[in-house]
């Protein structure tokens, strides 16, 4: 059973959402609350792309966020050397990201998942080298990059003093990734893969090519999680290598072990809790990544399935009452 | 002439040096997906804990040697293995889809780990002493006696490891585990069992590797991932699954890694190892010696 947010009875459920979180900031004052939003907007595309590849494709890909990084140093590298508008740096940083996920892509999907996971590791964990290196081109080195010029739209800047405006900039362009990402899930691609991954050897003696749909949607997934660092840089206006290290994959793969691999609205779902969970734990200090881990395990062994299942379940049970209620009226 | 000829001598002692701890971490890790199909990712974590155990021996029970520390060190890791492989392996292969959900769940570990020792041991960087003092000179190069003393445990323990894996019951159950897994199960190997074992020689291995790095280099509660990285290489490298072609590929690595620190930087050696990776997957994805 597939669950397809965009059916008459879903479209309900996914708009009340919708509203809830476009008049929030009527109610929410407070700035913090505000960004922990955004910070969760921006992520849980990026999961949402994530989870496209690892449990849709059968990617065993830990690229996504040297791809978010990529992205983010590509959009900020791009406006700041260039001068040009961060709205076009963004859209670079998507490319850049894409194409480093094509050139990781093409060797390496034929392999292995093993090798997947490996390789696109080894990239996660060599890429705070690269940026060491990048410095004449203006990665900033072992330093952050600082004065990222903020985005803006005619003579409007968006700033974080008024986290408002760009709260509503970072729903957009993430409510735009999940719906493509929903798109690519429900198109002939997403048949492809279902396909593949149900009857492997039948799908292919029909001709369907495997390894061609892998290296496209990789490179979309590597995109859009560029787009999402190019957003996100642009928001924060500094940026720094700990991008890359353990914390933010970390925290993002329990969002999507959490959410369930392959149940789509699951890992969105996943990454809004998980992300304020982090922000609440944070006076944890050391002992938060301690509990994240236990997080991990425990849910791998006992929740295999994420609560993608137990959400889809529920979901379906509301959107069901709902719907009898309208019949009945 | 004469310094062209000693250049490319250190390069090359210094390869077969830095390589020779990249055999015993390589071999550890190889053999452990050779044998179980897994790839643990908590292996650069238990490597970095087992130098900070040594290192706990050393400075906290004063006194002790270093030798007596490694002897100490080397049996708690063998059961830290088999105690993973029990608590989290073991549950997580009965299901589906076990392939990748070890690897989450490893993940997850190794951040437990590298947390558990920030708490315990705090963020700066300690350093093991080296087992032997002093140097040696040949022809113009001088030698720490310490790197020819890993050199010299690392060949006693491929040596020991080849024995145990040829001749001994246990190790030829485990070559014939790792060809066919199933078929083993049916002529009566008690897989469950011989996996812990496996994670647990594999965890020495590591352990063993970390106490050697930490003289070579320092220990850092993060630094373990550096080093499980240029395993993979390794491993990548020389073919999954496959000792003899860990060993030569970890001389190789050493020596590119020596040759790159000493003719651009060292700066460059990371993306160098990974280069090297994407050269392989394109030219040779089996690896030197891979049969699959």
């Amino acid at each position: 059973m597939v669950w397809r947010p965009l059916d008459k009875k879903n479209l309900v459920f996914i708009m009340g959402i919708g509203i809830l979180l476009c008049i929030l900031p009527t109610f929410v004052r407070s700035g913090f609350i505000l960004h922990i939003f955004i910070m969760t907007f921006i992520l849980s595309a990026v999961v949402a792309a994530w989870d496209l590849i690892v449990g849709y494709a059968g990617i065993f890909s830990f690229g996504q966020i040297a791809f978010f990084t990529i992205g983010a140093y590509g959009s900020a590298i791009t406006s700041m050397q260039f001068g040009i508008s961060p709205w076009i740096g963004i859209i670079l940083g998507g490319i850049s990201a894409a194409v480093v996920g094509l050139i990781i892509g093409i060797p390496c999907l034929k392999l292995k998942g093993l090798y997947v996971a490996l390789v696109t590791f080894t990239l996660h964990l060599s890429l705070t080298a690269f940026i060491y290196l990048g410095k004449p081109i203006g990665t900033g080195g072992s330093h952050s990059l600082t004065g990222i010029p903020a985005l803006q739209i005619g003579s409007y800047v968006f700033t974080i003093m008024n986290r408002v405006p760009i709260y509503y900039a970072a729903l957009a362009l993430s409510s735009v990734v999940i719906f493509v990402v929903y798109k690519i899930i429900h198109s002939s691609f997403g048949m492809a893969f279902t396909a593949l991954r149900d009857a492997e050897n039948f799908s292919k003696s029909i001709g369907i090519n495997a390894y061609k749909y892998k290296i496209i949607v990789f490179g979309i997934s590597s995109m859009l999680a560029g787009i999402m660092g190019g957003f996100y840089s642009h928001y924060v206006g500094l940026i720094s290598h700990n991008l890359v290290g353990l914390d933010l994959i970390i925290l993002l793969l329990v969002a999507l072990i959490i959410g369930g691999l392959g149940r789509f609205p699951g890992s969105v779902v996943a990454t809004y809790i998980i992300v304020f969970l982090n922000e609440y734990l944070r006076p944890l200090e050391e002992y938060r990544a301690i509990i994240l881990g236990i997080i991990v395990i425990a849910s791998i062994i006992l929740l295999p399935g994420g609560i993608g299942d137990g959400i889809k379940i529920l979901a379906n049970k509301l959107t069901k009452k709902i719907g009898v209620k309208q019949e009945a009226q | 002439m004469g310094t062209w000829v000693r250049s490319i001598a250190e390069i090359l002692i210094g390869g077969i040096e830095a390589g020779s701890v990249y055999i015993l971490i390589a071999a550890g890790l190889s053999l452990l997906y050779g044998v179980t199909k897994i790839f643990n990712y908590s292996y650069g974590s238990l490597l970095t804990l087992g130098g900070y155990f040594a290192w706990v021996l050393i400075f906290n029970f004063a006194g002790i040697h270093y030798g007596i520390g490694i002897v100490v060190v080397l049996p708690v890791m063998f059961f830290l293995g088999m105690g993973i492989e029990k608590l989290i392996v073991f549950p997580l292969r009965r299901k589906a889809e076990w392939e990748l959900n070890v690897v989450i769940a490893t993940l997850g570990l190794a951040l437990i780990f590298n947390s558990l020792i920030l708490v315990v041991f705090g963020p700066l960087t300690k350093t093991l002493p080296p087992l032997i003092e002093g140097n040696m000179k040949i022809g113009g190069c001088i030698l720490s006696n310490y790197r020819w003393a890993v050199l010299g445990i690392t060949i006693a323990v491929m040596i020991i490891l080849w024995i145990f894996l040829t001749k001994t019951k246990l190790g030829m159950a485990m070559r014939a585990v790792a060809q066919d897994s199933v078929g083993g199960h049916i002529v009566g190997i008690n897989t469950h069992r011989l996996f812990g074992y496996t994670f647990g020689i594999s965890t020495v291995l590591a352990g063993l590797g970390g106490i050697f790095l930490g003289s070579t280099y320092f220990l850092s509660p993060e630094g373990g991932w550096l080093f499980f990285v240029k395993a993979f290489i390794i491993v990548a490298l020389g073919g999954i699954g496959s000792l003899q072609g860990a060993l030569i590929a970890a001389i190789i690595l050493g020596v590119i890694e020596s040759s790159v620190c000493f003719l651009i930087g060292a700066v460059w050696v990371t993306p160098a190892w990974f280069l090297v990776l994407i050269i392989i997957l394109i030219i040779r994805p089996k690896g030197l010696f891979g049969i699959r």
